[in-house]
């Protein structure tokens, strides 16, 4: 196993003109989990979709666990996108027979068990549930693969306080000293708790890469306040 | 007693605090058996390396102790859990002092002010 | 993973194609009944005057709407379940571009293949009778005929050339509305537009490029056959069946070539290009 779960060496990407990503170079360690923390616009999209090979980045080079972004990859990434991709027309159990089909490393029954424990009835149809519960489905399917690298794309955008705990304790749980977990977002301080490290990116720019302990120490204030100096407008 | 985290210290040193003040007041029982890391780290919604490192530190301590395969427990040295609570109560009453100092009090006023207030208390 | 594809895929796409089925089929058998008792001829007031409309009309329905259906999932399943918020899910399992279009299109294949089978079995039900019966042994007597006359070998290789033709027609469509798809969601804004303009283009470089061949090639001044075509004795019916055999092969080959350039530009847009909505 390699030592870093994510390298990235100058990664660039450009749409049209625009500069979304500028020479990113990180290396995350694993066993962590990680604040992908920016404002809006600021690149952590991009960046987490080009992890997934949903875009192709300009220059630079991607290694996941040391393997180049295509099928190996995507063995090991589990990723949560920002919006929901179920096919409404499926039940829940199809969409879990369809991870169960894709992905070696994903447990049926630790799926089934968190479906139930959130009263989703597995012959339901997405088309009825509520959003919020689609949301859930998804964490669930995320969340039940043994992965190497979790991507979870703003997982508590726009979800009840309940809903956000939730989520942020099925993170807990489902730690995994040899897997990371990447958190983009732009509400640091409903995750800050959870993170080990916190990396800041601004205009396709990583500004700061550090333990939350450490800026906590470094700057006496939490990651929020630290974050709200730096991105002050 | 819910956990709660203030923004300016680091997490870990906060869990620690809070952790010696549940073995103190006994809320964590002599000897006993604690929870795993991960199920400790769910109940006070923290990262799980986070709670590993506050554990280790209380363990360097003294205060708590792992046994090789059935976990970690609470110390069972009265004495040390009585000096800690002795240290930490001279934290606070520095703490308290200070911020009286910081409202003009002087040391004889202190007292004063102290004993009216407990006496209030105690009728 | 091509067959998990697959699978997932005519799950998808049957809840649409077997009910279509079923309302032809139906609609088929009940005016074959309806024909066969004379029912439209009896007189039996309002009843069978409205049946005797509704009946037919649904059934020709039915016959269009399964080749309308036919475009749309072709056109839909690719648009939405890889190019729509699910292709989010579709490009991060573990598959590779290649097996994405694939499953699309053998699955649309299939159900193309399915719904004139389906058509011609209605077909079938409906004018089925002792002159139907005769014909189709006219049909047989006459394709024997001609094997005796042209070579049973030549005959064969006609019907498999027309089948091949029918297939890869069908595949060259779906690869050139799939390449459409591509193109268009390239851009942010106009999708269907883009998508649109690229058929619009296509067909028309297409158009030229065969107009081209056909006036220079083809029918030169001299009329010149094309090298496939020389050597035919065109005075025989073995002969022209061998030429026309000839010159199917070619426009065989041409589809197949198309065909396979809309694939590669599509996988390397899908695999490079990709935009998301």
């Amino acid at each position: 196993m390699t030592e870093f779960v994510l390298e990235c060496t100058g990664v660039s990407k450009k749409y049209g003109k625009k500069e979304v990503l500028k020479n990113i170079n990180l290396q995350l360690e694993r066993g962590k989990i990680i604040g992908l923390l920016g404002p809006n616009g600021s690149g952590k999209t991009t960046l987490i979709k080009i992890i997934n090979g949903l875009l192709t980045a300009d220059e630079g080079d991607i290694k996941v666990s040391g393997e180049q972004i295509g099928i190996e990859s995507k063995k090991i990434i589990s990723y949560l996108p920002d919006r929901t991709y179920l096919a409404d027309w499926m039940k829940v159990k199809d969409i879990v027979g369809m991870f169960d089909d894709f992905y070696k490393d994903f447990s049926r029954e630790k799926a089934e068990d968190m479906l139930k424990r959130l009263n989703i009835n597995e012959d339901d149809r997405l088309k009825t549930l509520s959003k919020g519960n689609k949301e859930k489905v998804q964490l669930i399917l995320v969340m039940s693969r043994q992965a190497q690298l979790y991507l979870l794309d703003e997982p508590i955008g726009g979800v009840d306080p309940a809903a956000r705990d939730y989520i942020l304790n099925t993170i807990i749980t489902n730690y995994n000293p040899d897997a990371s977990v990447v958190i983009s977002t732009h509400l640091i301080s409903d995750v800050e708790k959870v993170l080990d490290e916190a990396i800041f990116i601004n205009n396709g720019e990583i500004v700061l890469h550090e333990s939350v302990d450490d800026i906590r120490e470094k700057y006496s204030t939490s990651v929020d306040g630290y974050f709200r100096e730096v991105f002050k407008c | 007693m819910a956990w709660t985290f203030k923004d300016d210290r680091p997490i870990y040193s906060q869990l620690v605090e809070q952790i010696k003040i549940k073995i103190i007041s006994s809320e964590w029982e002599l000897g006993g058996r604690l929870s795993s890391v991960r199920e400790l780290a769910e109940q006070a919604g923290v990262n799980p390396n986070t709670m590993q490192r506050a554990l280790a530190e209380l363990e360097r301590d003294g205060l708590v102790h792992s046994k090789r395969t059935s976990g970690r427990f609470v110390t069972e040295d009265e004495d040390m859990i009585k000096g800690v609570r002795e240290a930490v109560a001279a934290e606070n009453i520095a703490a308290f002092m200070e911020s009286m100092k910081r409202l003009g009090f002087t040391e004889s006023e202190i007292m004063d002010e102290f004993k009216k207030a407990v006496s209030q208390q105690t009728v | 993973m091509l067959s998990k594809l697959l699978k997932y895929e005519f799950k998808a796409t049957s809840r649409v194609f077997l009910p279509a089925y079923a309302v032809l089929l139906i609609a088929g058998a009940i005016q074959k009944i309806m024909l066969q008792f004379g029912f439209y001829n009896k007189d039996m007031g309002v009843f069978s005057k409205i049946l005797g409309s509704i009946v037919p009309s649904l059934l020709g329905a039915a016959v269009v709407a399964i080749f309308v259906v036919t475009l749309v999932v072709m056109i839909n399943r690719f648009r939405k379940s890889l190019l729509g918020r699910e292709g989010y899910l579709m490009f991060t399992l573990p598959v590779n571009t290649s097996q994405l279009i694939l499953s699309k299109a053998i699955a649309v294949l299939a159900w193309a293949i399915l719904s004139c089978i389906i058509g011609l079995i209605t077909v079938v039900i409906l004018v089925y009778d002792t002159d139907f019966v005769n014909f189709v042994n006219d049909a047989i007597g006459l394709v024997g005929e001609a094997s005796r006359q042209a070579g049973a070998s030549n005959v064969v290789l006609f019907f498999i050339e027309t089948v091949l033709t029918f297939i890869f027609g069908i595949v060259n469509l779906t690869f050139m509305i799939y390449l459409c798809l591509s193109i268009g969601q390239l851009s942010n804004k106009h999708r269907g537009l883009c998508a649109i303009g690229a058929f619009v283009g296509i067909n028309f470089v297409l158009r030229n490029i065969i107009l081209a061949i056909i006036s220079n090639v083809l029918f030169t001044d001299k009329f010149v056959p094309p090298f496939y075509l020389c050597g035919y004795d065109t005075e025989s019916i073995v002969g022209i069946l061998q030429m026309m055999n000839a010159f199917m092969l070619a426009g065989l080959v041409i589809v197949i070539i198309e065909l396979l350039i809309y694939f590669f530009i599509t996988k390397y847009i899908l695999s490079n290009k990709l935009n998301l909505e």
